[in-house]
């Protein structure tokens, strides 16, 4: 009984090692015989280096959005002497530079 | 038996278990034991006899569920990366330990531990197959232990992952670097397989061509409809028949005795024991490719597809985010689709000599 058991085992599993490495090699014979062609979309296209007029517009951008900040919150912040609005310094010079990090960051793209 | 088929109700519908099998399954217990009804695989002339005897013990069925599933698969991951073929080899001692436990320790008779030992494919259709080409008397506990485990990978799987393995092997990440595979392999590959079945192990070839033969649907390119057919409403419809049918075996005197407490045990040794061994060799080739091979795609090697992949990615992200080991896992889930379907026929052929 214990032998039976253990010859179908083993001679089991040993079908089983056969049997796999052979579609194993059946994969890589096919493989090799016929290589696939990359589809086109497949192909990595590079990412586009950022031209110096994208830059450009970045910082313009930037530029009208802090202005339009400044009017909202109140103008007076960088102007000495002008009344404060409802933004305060720190809210709107925080603003600022996270347009400007905007920008790099686009920049960096 | 009504608490034991409202079980399987409920955790195919409010656990979403398997609900596609479990709901089925449940609702055919519950037919077959009432008194009277005539609706029990064992009541000659009754509707779910006669789906029993021309649906299921003619392997017509299962086979058929075996075309759906190869139109379902995609072989590309295993054929970018076809190295996972041995973790889908050694997967499969889960179905040939466990036999020999039920059979030399258990004192199983010899047809009944193979199909106990099945389970451990992990594959439903294929535990039906030889449990009922082997004549099996625990058919229902045994096709319901496989789909009750197979429901339940993450569970039973994720321990023995993350046991079997140190952090830094399960940290080991796998370059994915997809080789177009032209459509000319992916159209032999099917044709190929069953030839290297026939040579090895022809009893496995029903099992083997009919995946193949799905999967040659689905990669030709210009059978669309057949494979659409294959994936959604002939798998539906068979699923359908396959599941109240298996439930209305499950009768009291059929279902209620001690062999089938040991049978879900069993079950449930070889599923983790065919996805532990999966794990140590997915280990030895960690070692032997200095760590190019994370070694908990192993358990993919089992048929729990693509449950089983998607457990292993899960337990890869937990270690790190970044690490993505999908691919390879879909990869060694696919083999181990042919591979359980290869071991359900070497089985046979073994036992049946």
């Amino acid at each position: 009984m214990i032998q039976q058991g253990l010859e179908i085992t083993g001679i089991g599993m040993a079908y089983i090692f056969g049997g796999l490495i052979a579609v194993l090699l059946l994969a890589l014979l096919l493989s090799y015989l016929f290589k696939g062609v990359p589809k086109k979309e497949e192909v990595a296209e590079e990412p586009e280096k950022p031209s110096e007029e994208a830059g450009k517009e970045g910082e313009v951008v930037a530029a009208i959005a802090a202005a339009l900040v400044n009017i909202e919150g109140g103008a007076g912040v960088s102007q000495p002497g002008a009344p404060r609005g409802e933004g305060s310094y720190w809210a709107i010079s925080g603003r600022q530079a996270q347009m400007a990090s905007r920008s790099l960051v686009r920049r960096q793209r | 038996m009504f608490l034991v088929g409202g079980a399987f109700i409920y955790l195919g519908i409010k656990r979403r278990m398997e609900p596609l099998l479990l709901a089925p399954i449940g609702l055919g217990i519950i037919l077959a034991n009432i008194p009277g009804a005539g609706l029990s695989a064992y009541d000659e002339g009754g509707f779910l006899q006669l789906v029993w005897d021309y649906g299921i013990r003619t392997e017509i069925l299962p086979l058929l569920i075996f075309i759906g599933i190869g139109a379902m698969t995609d072989f590309g991951p295993f054929l970018g990366f076809p190295y996972v073929a041995f973790l889908g080899a050694a997967a499969q001692f889960g179905i040939f330990g466990t036999f020999l436990v039920a059979f030399w320790l258990l004192g199983f008779p010899l047809y009944d531990a193979a199909s106990v030992g099945i389970i451990g494919s992990a594959d439903g259709p294929t535990s039906i197959y030889v449990a009922t080409k082997l004549n099996s008397q625990y058919v229902g506990a045994i096709v319901m232990a496989a789909y009750s485990y197979i429901s339940m990978v993450p569970i039973i799987q994720r321990p023995i992952m993350k046991y079997l393995t140190t952090r830094k092997e399960r940290l080991a990440r796998m370059p994915y670097s997809p080789r177009p595979i032209s459509r000319t392999t992916r159209i032999l590959f099917p044709l190929g397989a069953i030839l290297v079945t026939a040579l090895v192990a022809p009893m496995a070839v029903p099992l083997v061509g009919m995946l193949m033969f799905g999967n040659l649907l689905r990669e030709s390119g210009v059978t669309e409809r057949l494979s659409d057919t294959a994936q959604n409403a002939m798998t539906n419809l068979v699923t359908l028949v396959l599941g109240i049918a298996v439930g209305s075996t499950m009768t009291a005197e059929a279902f209620l005795l001690p062999q089938t407490l040991m049978i879900f045990a069993l079950g449930l040794f070889a599923f983790a024991l065919g996805s532990a061994t999966g794990v140590l060799l997915g280990k030895l080739m960690y070692y032997i490719t200095k760590g190019k091979v994370n070694p908990i795609i192993g358990a993919c090697g089992v048929s729990a597809f693509p449950m089983s992949a998607r457990v292993a990615q899960q337990v890869a992200q937990e270690e790190d985010f970044s690490n993505h080991i999908l691919m390879q896992a879909m990869g060694a889930n696919a083999c181990g689709q042919i591979a359980s379907a290869m071991a359900g026929g070497i089985l046979l052929m073994l036992v049946l000599g």
